[in-house]
């Protein structure tokens, strides 16, 4: 458009010269000046057309042309209206189905998480050899955890209390949260009691991640303590519906579980959980978790480095990048596992009960007892995870601190028990276990991408039920043209496998282009329930599909209008191979425009140039 | 314009006009009028081309980068437009005159069937 306009801005000048030097040439010609100039004009045209013309070869004029095709359809629908219900219901439901899928991939995969520069969270994931000996373990669902009973290389990402709290302490990031489940919450002291589901969350849950509160204030640090007393903050969207938006819900009290709460505050909008996917209606502090379960349950796990629970969350400082801070977490998150109070994996040459020597697959302990280490004593800690381990491994000594452990109190372990036999000592040498060393480590996984929620299990069925609905809608498509003329058909056929190829893909992904940039700090507007047609993108996957799948409908439907009542000139005015449009009822003027556009025409030239078609010899064009 | 006149004339097909304008650039640039007057002698006064058509087709050709517009000066020192074919417009030159060529012996072989 830009290059048109500089090429018609002289467009007018262009003209008057043009039919200047037509006059010079009648004149020369020997006509008189007056009668040069009229015949030049006369020969010229319509001035005004002939720009209206040229402009519209630059102009993108795709809305009206889309108006009039929406305008010409509707008077094609009352015509025949058998046809026309069942190819619009049958789009209908394809547009439906696609229109569906396309919000559930929206909100589980697509939105970058609704916090403040989501491309610095990370979340922290544990891995290592064998399952670690605790006494509980919760998964919250936030990222694809692997612990089922003796499987190999297991990983999660939750961690007991005290880690937490160390990791905190450590200032390798900006800010820490941790969160998990609250498990089932009766409300009660708000109307008829109903089951809510809420998140426990430590105090700088909301002030790491950047949340903001839409009325009241967030958590804070200094609500998370024991002694505290308990507040609450809720989901916009459940404030909404269930406290009718009132102000005073802030500094209300209601119970959960029996216990009394506070409400404190609501929680920005665009916020309902940070796993994607994740809807709470409420956050409550880690330490009201203790009130609200059942003592039996919670099993004082607040304390226990046995029960891991929590999913921790860091924002990365920007001075360390994350491998740095990798390596420190994973290093603290070793050592305290290994040589910890309680330790739970084994390092490898740890002293423990001796075990007899036992064949067997990777996981089983081999044992060579007494003597030298047949290999080299390790100095260094092993690399993170690897494969399995396939051969007796002889673990060498272990960093010094083996041998000065408090004391080692060594839980029943998960693999076959072993015989008693009482240890030789000797203090000079390192115990000779050939235990490799479980090792436990950390890796920190940017948040948007580890924290997966129901993404993962989602993930491929939604894109092949995508697909699924993309083939339905071709078919439908290809079925609506069925009332074309042979002739037409498979050209026909071919514009509506594109057309309707443009509606899923282009359709979806034209007005889902946010994957690529879902790192961004952009974080769009995510309400409480993804509602049909409140967000752009639903708006603009539904538009591309609707107008798309109209406007192919309706041309096909034209051209075959216009077919038929082309042949039907022919044969009534024998001789005479005249075609000429503007004589018929009004639905075939736009057919010329229609069916130069389908068959690739640059612009659409209306008024007396008409297209020629080639199955169609009777429509013609003056030049 | 009299009727006697318009039912002589003969009428060529949109994309045609194109593929004219696109030969007679073939001999070097030239200005819209040029382009007219050529066509209407090259083919001894048969196409008589409606001037003003000529312009959304100039336009058509440039907006397709086939041809490329120019300030120049006329024979007669008067400034004009020039246009002048581009690689990609002689290429499509060749193109489009295969096709015509085709529809042409197609429509001749069903007027005039051969034996």
């Amino acid at each position: 458009m830009r290059r048109g306009r500089r090429i018609l801005e002289e467009l007018d000048r262009d003209i008057r010269e043009h039919i200047e030097r037509e006059t010079q040439d009648n004149i020369e010609r020997g006509m008189t000046p007056e009668e040069a100039r009229y015949a030049a004009v006369r020969k010229f045209g319509n001035v005004m057309r002939v720009k209206e013309d040229t402009r519209d070869v630059w102009r993108i004029a795709w809305i009206e042309e889309l108006w009039q095709d929406i305008r010409y359809g509707l008077r094609m629908l009352r015509n025949s209206p058998g046809f026309a219900a069942v190819a619009v219901l049958t789009l209908a439901l394809g547009i439906g189905a696609n229109t569906a899928i396309f919000s559930l991939i929206d909100a589980v995969m697509l939105r970058s998480l609704p916090v403040e520069k989501p491309s610095e969270l990370v979340v922290l994931r544990w891995s290592a050899r064998k399952a670690p000996r605790i006494n509980g373990y919760m998964s919250s669902g936030d990222c694809p955890s692997n612990l089922r009973f003796g499987a190999a290389n297991p990983s999660g990402c939750s961690f007991s209390e005290p880690m937490f709290r160390e990791i905190r302490n450590t200032n390798q990031f900006s800010g820490v949260a941790a969160f998990a489940n609250a498990g089932p919450l009766a409300l009660t002291g708000n109307g008829p009691a109903s089951m809510i589901s809420g998140q426990l969350v430590s105090g700088d849950f909301f002030n790491t991640l950047g949340l903001r509160a839409a009325a009241g204030r967030v958590l804070e640090l200094s609500d998370d303590s024991p002694t505290a007393a308990p507040v609450a903050v809720l989901n916009y969207g459940h404030w909404q519906s269930s406290f009718g938006g009132a102000r005073d819900a802030v500094g209300r009290t209601i119970e959960l579980n029996g216990v009394a709460f506070t409400i404190v505050g609501v929680v920005e909008q665009r916020f309902t959980g940070i796993t994607p996917g994740s809807d709470y209606d409420v956050w409550l502090p880690l330490a009201a978790g203790l009130r609200i379960s059942d003592p039996r349950m919670w099993d004082n796990r607040q304390d226990k480095v046995t029960f891991w629970w929590l999913t921790i969350l860091g924002r990365l400082k920007a001075e360390r990048p994350i491998l740095q801070a990798q390596a420190a977490i994973s290093g603290i998150f070793r050592n305290e596992m290994l040589h910890g109070s309680i330790p739970l994996f084994e390092a490898g040459g740890m002293p423990g009960p001796p075990e007899p020597r036992g064949g067997g697959g990777p996981a089983s302990r081999q044992v060579v007892i007494g003597g030298p280490a047949p290999a080299g004593a390790r100095a260094v800690p092993p690399p993170p995870v690897g494969g399995s381990q396939s051969s007796v491994v002889v673990g060498g000594g272990m960093p010094p601190a083996a041998g000065g452990q408090g004391s080692a109190r060594v839980p029943a372990p998960s693999a076959p028990v072993a015989q008693g036999q009482a240890p030789p000592d000797t203090p000079n040498e390192p115990r000779t276990f050939s235990k490799p060393d479980d090792e436990p480590t950390v890796t920190l996984v940017n948040a948007q991408t580890g924290l997966t929620g129901s993404r993962g299990r989602f993930a491929n069925p939604l894109y092949v039920l995508m697909f699924a609905v993309g083939i339905i809608l071709l078919i439908i498509c290809s079925y609506v043209h069925r009332g074309a003329r042979p002739s037409d058909r498979l050209r026909k056929y071919r514009e509506s496998i594109v057309g309707a190829s443009w509606i899923t893909p282009e359709g979806n992904r034209g007005a889902a282009g946010a994957r690529g940039g879902a790192n961004a700090n952009r974080a769009p507007a995510l309400d409480g329930k993804p509602a049909f047609g409140s967000d752009w993108r639903h708006f603009g996957n539904r538009f591309c599909v609707v107008g798309l799948a109209c406007d192919r409908f309706f041309r096909i439907e034209q051209s075959a209008a216009a077919a038929d009542v082309c042949n039907g000139a022919r044969s009534s005015r024998a001789g005479v191979h005249r075609c000429r449009f503007s004589s018929y009822r009004s639905p075939v003027r736009p057919c010329a425009s229609f069916s130069q556009r389908t068959c690739g025409c640059n612009s659409c030239i209306e008024g007396r140039i008409q297209r020629f078609d080639e199955n169609f010899p009777g429509r013609r064009e003056k030049v | 314009m009299s009727t006697k006149e318009e039912r002589e004339r003969i009428e060529l097909l949109q994309g045609t006009l194109d593929l004219l304008i696109l030969r007679t650039l073939l001999r070097g640039p030239a200005h819209g009028h040029a382009i007219a007057k050529t066509i209407e002698f090259n083919s001894d006064e048969v196409l008589q081309v409606e001037q003003g058509s000529l312009y959304p087709a100039l336009h058509r050709l440039i907006k397709r980068r086939w041809i490329s517009v120019e300030e120049g000066t006329s024979e007669n020192n008067r400034r004009a437009k020039f246009y002048r074919l581009t690689r990609k417009g002689r290429k499509q030159l060749k193109v489009e005159t295969s096709k015509w060529d085709k529809l042409a012996g197609a429509i001749a072989r069903i007027l005039r069937p051969a034996g």
